[in-house]
């Protein structure tokens, strides 16, 4: 039993869960008082098999356990839990200038299947297949942020790194519009001086560093298994290395703002639906 | 992070079902986003296709207009309500095709000519040439407007008699 | 334990150190020596680098305050970098004490040598007792044997970076410089609000504030690299400092920038002003009641003490022998120019005193110590002349030493070919 508390306690995929309530406040309130003792008590809290711990029986653990995983798969079930479905149309993607692509000379092979058609040298992206595969990066963006994920938001047009910043800052997320440092992910360790700490999903609003070159942080990513979001242009040439990939405009401001815009709602919508089910006791 | 990292075989997803099949990640400790993307799968990659010009009907008229008639006068991109010339081009010549009583080698004449009733004279590019051809090279870096012949019938006799003589030239073949 | 180590060994032992370079011991103390989370927090702790591998490089974060405010039937759970975090702490913070104590033990050891009071055994004291106990002809200062507190010689360190959860605490934790990118963001935040207010305000017609003179920061300049690198500790790179100046200057040069002076300044040094007065000699006064001034100085390896009378009768004496001590027009006349600046010469007595080096070094030692000791009875205007033409500045050049392979500092050996 302690082992296996042991281990719950070491991750983060079960931190919200509310059978660790007594032990854990028992820990807190030593980690208060005591501070910097308090990483030997927490190992002699362990080792002694948690002998402090009176209101919570193994059995009770994990059946308050296992009610906290059903909310997470009732919602999951849910066709549309948080209510993204109508939160935007083919007209708004239309109108936010998303279907415009690049110079068929920069055309990548791989986005064609995601190409309309060319219209006087321009590539035309299909809105119709970009609006489900945008449903559903939402969603999944949305799902992990209700379940206490950690977004980081990264783009390296200058011209929209303000904004980027501004918005991750506004939903309490991360972000890094900055020069990629190679190894942020895979060198992490020793970049950070700490056991590396990986976001749950990296959004991308574009997924190129410099014209000719792809982003850093998208093969990081996937080498390091952080599922990715990101918005690919007809000259990306990365879009199977990204999870869910959105064709669209990346280069447009009113594109770039309705998709930061959408990933800001879905984002809100997921941290009040966590309050709303007292999965997140720590924001009230 | 255990597993390997070769990012390019497999998804994500496939790699980390791999690592917890094989034990090296326990059940217990599978990220957060496991769950999520397995009920989320993301959609398959539609296979390359070749792809295709977008072409509209309209276009043939449009380009039959730019082959024979100079741009007409500024377009004023913040006038919603006035058509441009271009457009009431091409509804005409949609028009006349729709009645079906001119035949369809006709269609253009009869536009030019339905349009010039309207009062909207279209300068074919051999008259602008002709024109810019006749000018003296006193006045060579004036453009044409549609006050221009006027103005220079009026000032500049000197320019009549090469025009004249020009416009002799062009209708002997004719 | 460390105490029974006696002291002397590890002064011999900070010698070695000094002679590879490396830094001598350096111990953080803290007032109850019983170190708490929360102390940490509040301040900016530095660790000693060296002396235990597991904590090589290590930044020590601690769980923000909020997570400590909160009730204890909270839930949470300690990620496992918050966990293996703590445990660095903890062995830490065992180092930390020991070497506490033997800075403590060494410290009280030093004064008792010097028979002082150990108890009240400053730093000062302690710099000044081991220059004495330990010469060092080590021409690099740094590398010379020191007993120091560590936040004068180890570079800060970061603390707090992840929450408990393990939660990164700043948002732009992944871009490896938070701090540092903070501030860009807040300046391009600042800038695109004074544009939108400037465009606000013209449209308005309320052109006052526009008009406000542009900002004067001539009394002050930027941080320097080293300073802003400092300032977050962070590693800014060079390029990056020059990016930050660019946006800054921007920012300054916007007509509104005086509404956000408070931002600006905490980026700039402010520039003292060369105190004219930092010890001007004082007039004094002999049994025949004559007033004088004695000042010193020095050029080259000379050094010079000057006793200056007023009003005088313009007799020059040096080391007993009047002006004609030096036989080169050239150092009489340099001699007198302090005096032929102030309007003073056949005012004043001048009884100069000149030793070592020789008559180049005395000339200019005693022509720093006649303008230094003339600070006394001259007016202001006159002192910021004197300043203003280099008069009481030391010249700082000096003998250049002779390199080996060479005949002198620059002279090399005759040398044929064939």
């Amino acid at each position: 039993m302690a082992a296996s508390l042991c281990r719950m306690l070491s991750w983060r995929t079960f931190k919200n869960h509310k059978w660790m309530t007594p032990c854990c406040s028992e820990i807190l309130a030593t980690y208060n008082v005591k501070s910097f003792g308090s990483a030997v008590n927490i190992q002699r809290c362990q080792s002694s098999g948690l002998n402090t711990q009176q209101a919570v029986s193994p059995s009770e653990v994990y059946t308050k356990a296992s009610e906290n995983l059903s909310t997470f798969e009732a919602a999951i079930q849910h066709e549309d839990y948080f209510g993204l479905k109508n939160l935007v149309t083919l007209q708004d993607l239309f109108q936010a200038r998303v279907h415009l692509g690049h110079n068929v000379g920069l055309r990548h092979e791989s986005m064609s299947p995601y190409i309309y058609g060319t219209r006087q040298g321009v590539d035309i992206i299909d809105l119709e297949q970009t609006l489900p595969l945008l449903h559903d990066a939402l969603n999944f963006c949305a799902h992990i942020v209700y379940r206490g994920g950690m977004i980081l938001f990264l783009c390296r047009n200058m011209q929209f790194l303000p904004k980027v910043e501004q918005t991750a800052r506004e939903v309490k997320e991360y972000s890094h519009c900055r020069p990629w440092l190679r190894g942020t992910f895979t060198n992490s360790a020793n970049m950070f001086n700490s056991l590396p700490i990986y976001p749950e999903l990296c959004i991308f609003l574009n997924t190129q560093d410099t014209v000719f070159e792809t982003h850093r942080g998208v093969v990081e990513a996937s080498k390091l298994l952080v599922p990715t979001i990101g918005i690919v242009d007809t000259n990306v040439d990365c879009a199977n290395l990204i999870a869910y990939p959105i064709p669209g405009n990346d280069d447009s401001p009113a594109s770039l703002q309705l998709f930061l815009d959408l990933f800001k709602t879905a984002i809100i919508r997921a941290k009040e639906k966590r309050k709303e089910d007292g999965i997140d006791e720590t924001a009230s | 992070m255990a597993g390997s990292r070769r990012e390019k075989l497999g998804s994500i997803f496939a790699r980390m079902s791999g690592l917890l099949r094989s034990g090296a990640i326990k059940e217990e400790d599978r990220p957060i986003w496991y769950d999520v993307i397995k009920a989320i799968p993301p959609k398959p990659v539609p296979p390359p296709k070749q792809v295709q010009n977008i072409l509209y009907p309209e276009d043939f008229v449009i380009a039959h207009f730019y082959r024979t008639y100079t741009d007409p006068e500024p377009v004023r991109l913040n006038d919603h309500k006035n058509k441009t010339v271009l457009q009431r081009f091409v509804d005409k010549y949609f028009e006349l095709q729709s009645k079906k009583s001119v035949p369809t080698d006709q269609l253009f004449n009869e536009t030019l000519l339905t349009l010039k009733a309207e009062g909207i004279h279209l300068i074919t590019h051999a008259e602008k040439q002709s024109r810019t051809k006749g000018k003296s090279p006193v006045s060579g870096g004036e453009t044409f407007t549609d006050q221009m012949p006027i103005t220079v019938s009026k000032k500049l006799d000197v320019n009549k008699i090469p025009q004249i003589n020009l416009q002799q030239l062009f209708d002997k073949p004719g | 334990m460390a105490s029974n180590i006696p002291w002397m060994t590890r002064l011999v032992r900070m010698n070695c150190f000094a002679k590879q370079r490396i830094y001598p011991i350096a111990i953080s103390i803290f007032q109850d020596g019983n170190l708490t989370l929360n102390h940490v927090v509040q301040q900016q702790r530095t660790y000693d680098v060296k002396n235990d591998s597991t904590d090589h490089g290590e930044n020590f974060s601690i769980s923000p305050p909020k997570i400590e405010n909160k009730p204890t039937t909270k839930t949470i759970t300690i990620s496992r970098a918050m966990k293996a975090y703590m445990e660095r702490a903890k062995s830490h913070d065992n180092m930390m004490k020991a070497e506490v104590a033997d800075y403590e033990i060494g410290k009280r050891h030093l004064a008792n040598i010097m028979g002082e009071d150990p108890d009240n055994f400053t730093q000062a004291d302690v710099d000044r007792a081991i220059e004495y106990l330990l010469p060092s002809g080590l021409f690099d200062k740094k590398a010379r044997p020191l007993l120091k507190n560590p936040y004068e010689i180890f570079p800060k360190r970061k603390v707090a970076q992840f929450s408990l959860d393990g939660r990164p605490l700043h948002w732009l934790y992944f871009t490896a410089l938070p701090n540092f990118y903070s501030i860009l963001h807040d300046i391009t935040c600042k800038m695109e609000d004074l544009k939108a207010l400037e465009d606000k305000l013209l449209s308005e017609n309320k052109t006052e504030d526009l008009n406000v003179p542009p900002l004067n920061l001539a009394s002050s300049e930027w941080l320097t690299y080293q300073q802003l690198k400092d300032k977050f500790v962070e590693k800014v790179q060079e390029k990056d400092y020059q990016h930050f100046l660019v946006m800054m200057e921007r920012l300054v040069s916007h007509p509104l920038s005086h509404r956000e002076l408070p931002f600006i300044m905490a980026f700039r040094n402010m520039l003292t002003n060369e105190s004219l007065d930092t010890n001007p000699p004082q007039i004094e006064y002999d049994a025949e009641g004559r007033s004088f001034s004695c000042a010193e100085g020095t050029r080259k390896d000379s050094w010079a003490y000057v006793k200056l009378y007023m009003p005088g009768t313009g007799k020059v004496t040096i080391n007993g022998k009047d002006l004609s001590y030096f036989t080169n027009f050239l150092y009489r006349e340099s001699l007198l120019f302090p005096l032929s600046l102030a309007g003073v010469i056949g005012q004043v007595d001048i009884e100069a005193e000149a030793m070592y080096g020789g008559p180049t070094g005395h000339c200019g030692a005693i022509r720093l110590a006649v303008s230094r000791a003339l600070c006394a009875f001259v007016d202001k205007d006159v002192k910021e002349k004197l300043r203003l033409t280099g008069m009481l500045t030391r010249d700082p050049r000096k003998r250049e030493r002779k390199k080996p392979g060479q005949e002198g500092a620059r002279k090399k050996f005759t040398w044929k070919k064939r």
